[in-house]
């Protein structure tokens, strides 16, 4: 055998190759995207100005409109972003299913189910966990109902059922809540929860969903392998020395975690857990476990830029993001719907 | 090509094993919830030896394979694997000890085929593929016929082709037990010989198999033993030339069989009664 044709066989490595190399473009794009994220806005610094700022230990203006308004937003975005399109990518994998995201199959509504509900009763004043605490809980409740609902190996047409099933029921107790609430402006803040927003988000927040997103991005990721195996099947992912079930708990139990966490500060955000991983599937050799990291990385870069975006666009209210990722998630999914038919008939 | 690379290898079983069976079942009843599907099989796997599972559809086969590798709760009795409970197995350690492939052979992304049988390296926990498991990948997908689809996506190749690329995924593990589940059923003739004389080969090393067959005549010419299930019970067990008598035959599978003998074992000929 020639080494030309050896060196063909392993190809593997190019999509390697290919994916280290995506993987700088994003984290450079991440890198310039934080930049410009702390410099633009109603007014602009520049890079000279906010070193100066921050060099200086009194409090500026400049500083505090940089470290305490944009910084947090910024980080906020990407951690958002990060979270989606993994979980995205995790529970394509798990349910080995192109159309499963967080969004999709009502994960994300289960849980602004619960945000809604310790925000407007006022429970989220009680200690500090309450918020994201619940809208993990309605996370949970979400994937679980999905797995009763679709089935470990979920279906397309099984898998939306499901998932327009499952919006529809927490969309509708959102909705009741609401109704129900005592508070008056309750109506029309409801809409961070269903477009999803990152507006006026502070270093509180931050702090507040990001070790929930940490575990639970890392117990995804401990999980990664599982992934792989999964797509021989159940079986014989469980003849390869994986303990399908649990593991697939702990994988759900983690995307639970990060997608509660992020949507209790931001709303629900959808799509970006579907055509992220989606586009990025040839890239990394269509392996699932590698899929993981990139996704978070391209999501992260991906919000952030949709969030510069809005803030951008002159308008009387500020754009949701939401709006952004749904305006281009949406037509996406429908191709990928229309593809899928194609392939099945 | 070098007599090293295109034969099977078996990695040399730990020498206290050497003299324990691969895979001892007695006694076994298994089934799904309150529904037994399995009743008081006996199985002894020597190394060395490639042994049948022989039945009509509905037999028990499948449900006995999947026990035999763990996949399947067993209500009563023992299976050991190398001497050892399979229940005191660590999973990683099991995988490496036997390898399963279904019967609904099924990959979910399109994956390039060599990333397909790569997953057979999977229990080794290796976070990048080692040269060995780069040596193991390539050879199985030699063995199997699927060197030259290194590259094509698993889901655009022919159903005969998918069943070969998951078969050298089942020969990458590198395990002593072999089970698989029809793994000839979706092969061209030539390729289901030659993946007979792979199972062989892979005995003569001191490996070991349990296949479920549908086609008598190959077990009758590649397997040391057979064995004949119905409803879920063991109706006979032992060399082709014992089990598969005409006799059987007709009670088992109710169909008239012309058992011949012939220089290197038996022929099977069927009319339907």
């Amino acid at each position: 055998m020639t080494a030309a044709t050896d060196a063909r066989l392993r190809s593997p490595s190019t999509h390697h190759d290919r994916a280290s190399k995506v993987a700088t473009a994003l984290l450079v794009a991440l890198l310039l995207l934080l930049l410009l994220a702390i410099s633009l806005g109603k007014v602009t610094f520049t890079p000279v100005e906010i070193v100066q700022s921050l060099r200086d230990d009194t409090p500026s203006l400049v500083r505090t409109i940089v470290v305490d308004i944009r910084l947090p937003r910024a980080l906020l975005a990407a951690l958002v972003g990060a979270t989606l399109a993994l979980a995205g990518a995790a529970l394509q994998g798990v349910f080995r299913n192109p159309l499963a995201e967080p969004g999709l199959i009502g994960v994300s509504s289960c849980a602004s189910l619960g945000a809604v509900l310790a925000i407007y009763y006022g429970l989220s004043q009680m200690a500090w966990f309450v918020l994201p605490t619940l809208a993990i809980v309605g996370a949970l409740f979400g994937v679980t109902a999905m797995l009763l609902l679709a089935g470990r190996r979920a279906a397309t047409v099984s898998l939306l059922l499901a998932g327009v099933a499952v919006n529809a029921f927490a969309g509708s107790c959102v909705a009741l809540a609401l109704n129900l609430a005592p508070n008056p402006y309750a109506m029309s803040e409801m809409v961070y929860w269903l477009l999803g927003s990152l507006a006026n988000r502070s270093h509180a927040e931050l702090q507040l969903v990001l070790p929930f997103i940490v575990v639970g991005l890392l117990l995804c990721w401990r999980q990664r392998r599982l992934l792989d195996a999964l797509s021989l099947g159940e079986d014989t992912a469980q003849s390869l020395g994986f303990a399908v079930n649990r593991q697939r708990l702990l994988l759900l139990l983690g995307v639970a975690l990060a997608v509660g966490a992020a949507v209790s500060v931001s709303g629900s955000i959808g799509f970006v857990g579907l055509f992220i991983p989606h586009l990025l599937r040839p890239v990394v050799g269509q392996q699932p476990s590698r899929l993981l990291g990139l996704s978070a990385l391209a999501g992260a870069v991906f919000l952030l830029a949709a969030d510069l975006l809005v803030q951008q666009i002159p308008s009387a209210q500020e754009l949701k993001v939401g709006v952004i990722t749904a305006l281009v998630g949406a037509p996406f999914f429908l191709l990928l719907v229309l593809r899928h038919r194609s392939l099945s008939t | 090509m070098s007599e090293q690379q295109s034969s099977w290898v078996v990695s040399t079983p730990p020498q206290d094993a050497s003299t324990a069976p691969l895979l001892h079942a007695n006694g076994l009843h298994a089934g799904y919830g309150a529904r037994s599907v399995l009743r008081d099989i006996a199985l002894r796997i020597a190394p060395g030896e490639c042994v049948a599972l022989l039945g009509p559809n509905g037999a028990g086969k499948s449900s006995l394979l999947k026990a035999l590798a763990g996949l399947l709760p067993v209500t009563a009795g023992t299976i050991t694997i190398a001497g050892k409970n399979l229940s005191a197995w660590r999973a990683d350690a099991l995988a490496k000890q036997r390898a399963y492939l279904g019967q609904q052979a099924e990959v979910h992304w399109p994956l390039p085929v060599r990333e397909v049988v790569a997953l057979g390296r999977l229990p080794y926990g290796h976070r990048q593929l080692t040269p060995h498991d780069e040596h193991c990948i390539d050879r199985a997908m030699q063995a199997a016929d699927v060197h030259a689809l290194a590259q094509r996506p698993v889901t655009a190749l022919s159903e005969g082709e998918r069943a070969r690329v998951l078969i050298a995924r089942l020969f990458a593990t590198e395990a002593p037990l072999l089970l698989a589940d029809e793994p000839t059923a979706a092969l061209d003739l030539a390729h289901q010989h030659q993946l007979m004389q792979l199972f062989r080969q892979h005995c003569q090393r001191g490996g070991g198999a349990v296949l479920v067959l549908h086609d008598l005549n190959l077990a009758a010419r590649y397997c040391d033993r057979v064995l004949l299930l119905q409803h879920g019970e063991m109706v006979g067990q032992g060399s082709p030339t014992e089990v598969l008598t005409a006799a059987q035959l007709a009670a088992v599978y109710g169909v008239e069989a012309e058992v011949l003998q012939r220089g290197d074992g038996l022929q099977l000929l069927f009319a339907p009664r």
